[in-house]
């Protein structure tokens, strides 16, 4: 039923095909053979193009495109509707070989036929084909894995491997990867011969691999390893081992043939027992030669005896310990020396080493110092302690004197060959070595050293002895004499990277140790661990001296090549190489008042490491630049004093004579007119400023009237309580122009200050008349515009003893003496003879100033600043409250003006 | 009878043992297959409890004796031939009538032995037709006529097929004696 629709299904579809060419619907002009071809690259291709009858052309119009058009000479004409093309293909031949005809008319399209041209290479022959058959259980695993080298060359088209296999009996084959496969065989054919080959197939050929021919396949068999291997020792046989095992493999199979290798525990250099003794199918073999007491490692392995196959894989391993003999080498006897200090003797310290060929575990040694009697010592270690540095004995031997020591070890076997050392008298060591370098290579420190001319030949050997400078571990080997020629040996011992040692070279003269050479060393090097701690020792202004510290030893990590010194001011730093002996610098010409950070850099040959940072800042001044400058100030200001005080010595008289001038004697005194413009000439600012708003009153002593009335109706002003600039006036003190002082007038408080001073002998009198609350300059005279200055001439100075009675004339004659001008202050206690001699001052007009107020009536004092604020009933006021009659000279605070 | 085979094995076993000559490989591979043999009887003693001691009834199927005094050896070795072509008939038979009745049982050791007891065989034959270089044909020699028309699974049928273990394990034995006196004879060697 399902059969027959389906046939139908097919026939319906064949018949609408042939109904769609024949109706037109698919117009075919041609045909190209081969149809799809696999072609094969570097060989040539034809392909023939076929014109049907509806491509209305001939063979003339036909022309192939591949990737643009082929050219023609590589067409032939086969006949009028058939051409073909031949093309060399190549890896970049087109992919589509196309068949077109001339078009007829335009838009016609001109392909008639394509085919595409699949490229590839025929199969290439595999190589080197080999196969095994490994052991499964107890019997040979019939799955044969074979691999081989397939070609090289790309596999442009799809490529097949199929692996083949005959034996006796049957062939068998299975498909397989490019390089590797297998075949089950269902029973391995062991002692059949076999057959194995590849082939290797794609479209465009089929090649096979070279056949494998083994005359029995168990030459292809690779078993287990052998089982169960042992060893097992014998006392009596202290060097031998015997070792056994089980095949792995039933010996219907096949002989097998053995190899055994084995060494001592930690050693990876394995001794093979030669394969001739182990070619026999035997189960057991008996090591020889070996170190007693030694642990060694066994490993067993198998192959087919005939030498063909695979060997198996080694056992796994087998360790046992071969007997204890007694030991067959001295004891590795050895010494250090200190010396004591402040005294003639030194200390030694005994120790040794197992013997290389102990042959067992040390039980004890038993020394002798000298003629001293033997002592043992106990060795208490565990099995894993061998070789290890054993402190026997220690005494203290004078300068002077020799010490012979002797050595025995013992084990459970017996006792050892002794060993003996000498240690001679301190001033008769045998000498050194000539000299002594060492270099690293490969990881091991290597030691050369030149032996000593002269005593080369008294050398037996040489100790190297090694110590860490870190922790003081010591130990050494020894070397044998290269003759009279220069030594070199490698450290045996585990040294540590970047650690210093003290490698020293003893000569040993027949046991006798000589004077060792000595030179650091390291394995490897690098950076330091750390860094040098610097620190600022001393600071000034434009240096400062770093100091830091030696790295120690055991964190150098190298040798120091240098120290570098880098600081910073600011974001500018400069740096200084220093030796590595060096440990503080002075660093100068720095920028006085400035922070520096500064940090060291120690170098070896391996790198480098900086120390930690440490900032200070240089002074601003030298050390005893401020004591400097002060004392240079104190100095200068010293030495202007004195001069100052000198020259007050020196001129006393000239500046007493400015400070207190001459009195001029008013009764020597005439009234004279100056012109005004005569200090205006000197200062004419002033001038205006100051004079000219004074008022100058007429003044005449014989005449009363010389006051205006309009000065004495301003009189009263001066009941008004106000403060005044006081000036002082070398004109009776009634100029305005002396220093301004703050004062009251005391003249002002008592209503009898116009009687008092009516009998005071008022020489002259400068009233400033500049609008002084409401008063108005009057012209009371012509004068009035052109100010003059009256005032009474007198070269004498008024004396008391002069004033007093001309005081008492005053009385008496009232009218030689006229109350003049109320704005003088009455000083107290003072007369109107006294006023008289105080204004007797001829003033100093060049004091003459007017205040912007106005006109102020001062009063003339004699007494300083201080005292001339004091009320009279202070010092000059009688306690009755009279003024004191105290006649007085008094000075002019300052100048007065040239006249 | 079988412990005194098995020692006489060993024996040959603990000899050097041949691989290079044809001869040699034939008897390494006679030897190897009465080990199988032995080892599949052994399988099938414990799969039906029999005892070792236990011998079934009856005369050998496989009556050849190539140990004839009058026979030489080349001739020997044509009836041993001609025995173990005999054999690899029954064992076929054997596996035929045991797969029957197992009807699709998963295969153990005792099917994988006989499997390899099989090809063993065959290769066995092949090398031995390459020593006698005959032209005469390795396929089995028997048509599963005999002896199978009893009811399938019963003792009868067990005790034939313990008969034809027997007998495969006796050609073999005798196999590896007779190829190893032709190896002597023709290597004029033990060690080959």
């Amino acid at each position: 039923m399902g059969i027959s629709t389906y046939c139908m299904h097919q026939l319906l579809f064949l018949a609408c095909l042939v109904c769609c060419l024949t109706s037109g619907l698919f117009t075919t002009y041609g045909t190209i053979t081969p149809q799809s071809p696999q072609v094969e690259i570097g060989k040539n291709f034809t392909a023939t193009c076929v014109l049907y009858e509806t491509a209305e052309s001939t063979a003339d119009d036909i022309f192939w495109t591949c990737n643009g058009k082929v050219p023609e000479e590589l067409y032939t004409k086969i006949n009028d509707s058939a051409v073909s093309v031949t093309i060399k293909i190549t890896p970049d031949t087109c992919k589509w070989l196309i068949c077109n005809k001339q078009p007829r008319y335009v838009n016609q399209t001109p392909a008639i036929h394509g085919i595409m041209l699949t490229k590839g290479y025929p199969p290439e022959k595999p190589n080197n084909l080999s196969c095994m058959a490994v052991q499964s259980g107890q019997k040979i695993s019939p799955i044969l894995n074979c691999s081989w080298e397939p070609g090289t060359r790309d596999e442009l088209l799809k490529t097949n491997y199929t692996l083949h296999t005959s034996d006796c009996f049957k062939t068998l084959s299975n498909s397989s990867q490019k390089s590797i496969g297998y075949i089950n065989m269902e029973t391995f054919p062991s002692y059949c011969e076999l057959k194995i080959w590849v082939e290797v197939a794609n479209s465009l050929g089929k090649v096979q691999s070279e056949t494998l021919t083994v005359g029995d396949a168990n030459y292809l068999v690779k078993t287990n390893p052998p089982l169960n291997v042992h060893i097992y020792s014998e006392n009596n046989f202290p060097r031998s081992l015997l070792v056994k095992w089980r095949r792995p493999i039933e010996k219907h199979f096949f002989r097998l043939k053995y190899n055994i290798r084995f060494c001592a525990v930690g050693s990876e250099d394995w001794s093979e027992v030669p394969p001739n003794d182990t070619e026999s199918d035997v189960d057991s073999f008996r090591l020889q030669h070996l170190k007693p007491y030694t642990e060694y490692v066994v490993q067993v392995r198998c192959m087919h005896s005939i030498g063909l196959g695979y060997w198996s894989d080694w056992s796994a391993n087998a360790t046992w310990w071969t007997p204890e003999d007694k030991p067959s080498s001295q004891p590795d006897l050895w010494r250090v020396v200190i010396p004591s200090q402040g005294k003639s003797e030194r200390r030694v310290q005994v120790m040794c080493k197992d013997p290389v060929e102990s042959n067992g575990r040390i039980r004890n040694y038993s020394i002798k110092i000298q003629d001293g009697g033997r002592k043992t010592v106990l060795v208490n270690r565990s099995e894993t302690e061998s070789r290890k540095i054993i402190p026997l004995y220690q005494f203290v031997l004078p300068d002077d004197g020799e010490a012979l020591i002797e050595l025995d070890a013992c084990n459970s076997r017996g006792m050892s060959p002794r060993a003996s050392l000498t240690i001679p008298k301190f001033t008769h060591e045998p000498p050194s070595v000539k000299s002594l370098s060492w270099f690293t290579k490969e990881g091991r420190l290597w030691v050369e050293w030149v032996p000593h001319r002269g005593k080369a030949r008294d050398v037996t050997e040489y100790i190297l002895e090694w110590v860490s400078v870190s922790d003081g571990a010591l130990d050494w080997q020894r070397e044998r004499k290269n003759g009279t020629n220069k030594s070199l040996a490698y450290i045996r011992g585990n040294l540590e990277k970047f650690k210093r040692y003290s490698i020293s070279v003893y000569p040993m003269y027949s046991g006798k140790t000589g004077k060792p050479w000595t030179e650091p060393a390291f394995l490897d090097q690098k950076a330091p661990m750390v860094g040098p701690v610097v620190n600022v020792s001393r600071c000034g202004k434009n240096d400062a001296e770093l100091r830091w510290m030696e790295i120690p030893l055991d964190k150098q990590q190298g040798f120091i090549t240098n120290y570098t010194i880098f600081y910073t001011m600011g974001k500018q730093e400069q740096s200084i190489t220093v030796s590595a002996d060096t440990y503080s610098y002075t660093l100068k010409h720095l920028t006085s008042g400035s922070k520096y950070v500064v940090r060291v850099m120690a170098s070896t040959v391996a790198g480098d490491t900086f120390g930690p940072e440490y900032t200070f800042n240089t002074l601003e001044y030298a050390p005893g630049e401020i004591e400097g400058i002060v004392v240079l100030v104190c100095l200068a200001f010293l030495f202007l004093v004195v001069s100052l005080v000198v020259t007050c010595i020196l001129k006393m008289e000239r500046i007493k004579k400015k400070i207190w001038p001459p009195v001029p004697d008013p009764s020597n005194s005439t009234i004279a007119n100056w012109s005004p413009d005569f200090p205006s000439k000197a200062d004419p600012v002033s001038k205006e400023n100051a004079l000219g708003d004074v008022s100058v009153v007429e003044v005449d002593v014989f005449d009363g009237r010389s006051l205006c009335e309009e000065d004495k109706a301003g009189l009263p002003l001066k009941k008004d309580k106000y403060l005044s600039e006081e000036h002082s006036s070398g004109i009776g003190g009634s100029s305005c122009m002396s220093s301004p002082r703050q004062s009251v007038s005391d003249s002002d408080e008592g209503g009898d200050s116009g009687q008092t001073t009516a009998s005071t002998v008022q020489y002259s009198s400068v009233v400033a008349s500049s609008g002084y609350k409401g008063q108005t300059p009057q012209p009371c005279s012509s004068q009035a515009q052109t100010p003059s200055f009256a005032r009474s001439e007198s070269t004498q100075p008024l004396l008391e003893s002069e004033e007093q009675p001309e005081g008492q004339e005053g009385s008496g004659q009232p009218h030689l003496r006229h109350p003049r001008n109320a704005y003088f202050r009455r000083l107290p206690g003072g007369s109107s003879d006294d006023d008289d001699n105080n204004s007797g001052d001829p003033g100093d007009l060049n004091q003459l100033e007017m205040e912007d107020q106005g006109l102020t009536l001062l009063q003339f004092s004699p007494l300083e600043e201080g005292s001339q604020q004091t009320t009279p009933t202070e010092e000059g006021q009688t306690p009755d409250g009279q003024l004191d009659p105290i006649p007085s000279y008094l000075p002019q605070l300052r100048g007065y003006r040239p006249q | 009878m079988a412990e005194q085979g098995q020692f006489e094995v060993d024996t040959l076993l603990d000899m050097p043992a041949p691989g290079q000559t044809r001869t040699g490989r034939a008897v390494a591979l006679a030897r190897l297959l009465h080990q199988d043999c032995t080892h599949l009887l052994d399988l099938y003693r414990v799969r039906e409890s029999l005892s070792s001691d236990h011998t079934p009834a009856g005369d050998r199927i496989v009556s050849l004796s190539p140990s004839s005094p009058d026979l030489g050896l080349e001739e020997q070795v044509q009836l041993l031939y001609s025995a173990l072509r005999m054999c690899l008939g029954l064992l076929e038979c054997l596996i035929q009538r045991e797969d029957e009745e197992m009807e699709g049982e998963l295969e153990g050791d005792y099917e994988q032995a006989r499997k390899t007891v099989r090809d063993r065989l065959g290769h066995l034959l092949h090398s031995t037709k390459v020593l006698l270089e005959t032209e005469e044909d390795v396929t089995p020699d028997h048509e599963c006529t005999e002896e199978v028309d009893g009811v399938v699974g019963s003792f009868r049928a067990k005790m034939w097929t313990y008969r034809v273990l027997l007998e495969l394990t006796h050609w073999a034995d005798s196999a590896s004696q007779t190829l190893h006196v032709l190896h002597r004879e023709r290597e004029g060697t033990d060690e080959i």
